[in-house]
């Protein structure tokens, strides 16, 4: 799964920690996310998406191969 | 601020006992050094109760330290636990299996594992794959 976390959060200028902060998760599961090694929950994803005022399927995109 | 559902799948000890248990493991140690370097002559029934007592508290600190939350607990953690959880558990069946194998090549009498050494190599194993994942994340 593609994810655009890592534009999301500069168009806002935010930090992976500020994220973090605002999401309730730890800063390594934000990296983890953007380098694509760990897929969120729907949960986390939403979160995500609510914080980037986005649709969740704008910010996770599927591959051919998911 | 860790999420409800978070709470609600993760049934760890609040995160004190890292250090309560750090504690036990070392106090579980020094005894045992100190009991040994002393030479202090103990009948052979109170050596055994001894030796059960100090390896059982050890057994009760790493399990606290394995067990306690960490400081920032969310789903990826809760993942990498499982992981590590499986691991564990698979190593163990394999322990159990092949060491009798390895005693046979190495050891004359094979030797049975005892609940203890199970018990305890599993959460040296489970926390050496857990940090080992953290760290890597």
């Amino acid at each position: 799964m593609k994810n655009t976390l890592k534009v999301e959060r500069a168009k806002l200028n935010f930090t992976q920690q500020d994220l973090a902060d605002k999401v309730g998760v730890s800063r390594q599961t934000i990296n983890s996310i953007e380098a694509e090694r760990y897929v969120p929950s729907t949960v986390l994803a939403i979160k995500i998406s609510e914080v980037f005022k986005t649709a969740v399927n704008e910010i996770f995109k599927l591959e051919k191969e998911d | 601020m860790e999420s409800k559902i978070n709470k609600k799948q993760a049934v760890l000890l609040p995160k004190y006992f890292k250090i309560i248990g750090l504690v036990v493991m070392i106090l579980a140690i020094v005894t045992a050094v100190f009991v040994k370097a002393m030479n202090i002559g103990m009948l052979q029934s109170q050596k055994e109760l001894f030796r059960v007592f100090t390896l059982n508290a050890f057994i009760v600190g790493l399990l606290f330290v394995a067990w306690s939350r960490d400081k920032v607990e969310d789903e990826m953690t809760i993942a990498i636990r499982l992981k590590s959880m499986a691991w564990t558990f698979s190593y163990a069946v394999f322990n159990v299996i092949f060491k009798p194998i390895v005693d046979l090549l190495f050891k004359d009498p094979i030797q049975d594992l005892t609940g203890q050494q199970v018990v305890m190599s599993m959460l040296f194993v489970y926390l050496i794959i857990y940090y080992v994942q953290k760290i890597g994340r």
